[in-house]
């Protein structure tokens, strides 16, 4: 390209400039998300996108029929569930400064 | 939390990329086009058209028909019409496709390797070109009839 045709493109087509292209999207993003079956043994995944909502779901509970309320002593420690693991980290302190000390002495 | 990567920006230099042929926003071209160089497509084509360079479909642009360009694709712009069959717009891309967050693609893709951005919207198939791939030169589709 010469300078006249140099020109003549800079003048018709542009300058240079920038342009944004966005976010990559990578391999995993790509991915479809959902159940994968492995075909090789038959055993079954969910894809990372599923996992929480397994967690926060029912999958084991029967369609359309209410789930058992849980009874007293399972809400109860539900209820103090915070506490109770307070309760045990502050156990567990205690215990590692109380035998620590003992080392020392 | 989520860790998002950076975005990738294209510096588009018209001189060392070679885009020497632009279609500007408001024209309408249709037929047989061949370009010698890159093109920059603002407007709107469509028909037979082969790109020997970059083919840069801008924002607001659009092409139709059957495409061949033998450098790299970048679509930010459409490339088919909305709602259109993926069969009424083929391109042929023998570098690579990088489909950007604007770009829309509404008819048939084949490159030889296909870069997506987050927001793209790729509505037609996508076919991966192979270097043995017999791809028909559209020239000689175009003199075949002719005596």
């Amino acid at each position: 390209m010469d300078s006249t045709d140099a020109f003549f493109t800079h003048t018709i087509v542009g300058a240079p400039m920038s342009v944004l292209l966005g976010r990559r999207l990578t391999r995993a993003e790509a991915a479809p998300e959902g159940l994968r079956v492995d075909l090789g043994d038959g055993s079954t995944q969910l894809s990372p996108g599923w996992r929480e909502w397994l967690v926060l779901s029912h999958p084991g509970d029967p369609v359309g029929q209410p789930r058992l309320r849980p009874g007293p002593l399972r809400r109860h420690l539900e209820r103090h569930a915070l506490w109770l693991a307070l309760t045990g980290l502050l156990a567990l302190a205690g215990s590692a400064v109380f035998w620590g000390l003992m080392q020392w002495n | 939390m989520e860790l998002k990567t950076a975005q990738d920006t294209l510096t588009i230099d018209p001189i060392a990329m070679n885009v020497v042929n632009r279609v500007a926003a408001g024209t309408v071209l249709s037929g047989d086009l061949q370009f010698d160089g890159g093109l920059l497509v603002q407007g709107e084509i469509s028909g037979n058209i082969r790109v020997n360079g970059r083919l840069i479909i801008w924002t607001g642009g659009v092409v139709r028909g059957r495409i061949r360009a033998q450098g790299d694709l970048y679509l930010f712009g459409q490339l088919g019409d909305v709602g259109a069959s993926p069969h009424e717009t083929s391109l042929e891309c023998e570098g690579m496709a990088y489909v950007s967050k604007t770009g829309v693609s509404t008819g048939t893709l084949l490159a030889r390797r296909l870069q997506l951005y987050e927001g793209a919207d790729l509505r037609g198939p996508f076919k991966t070109l192979k270097r043995g791939d017999n791809l028909p030169v559209l020239h000689e589709a175009v003199t075949d009839g002719a005596p």
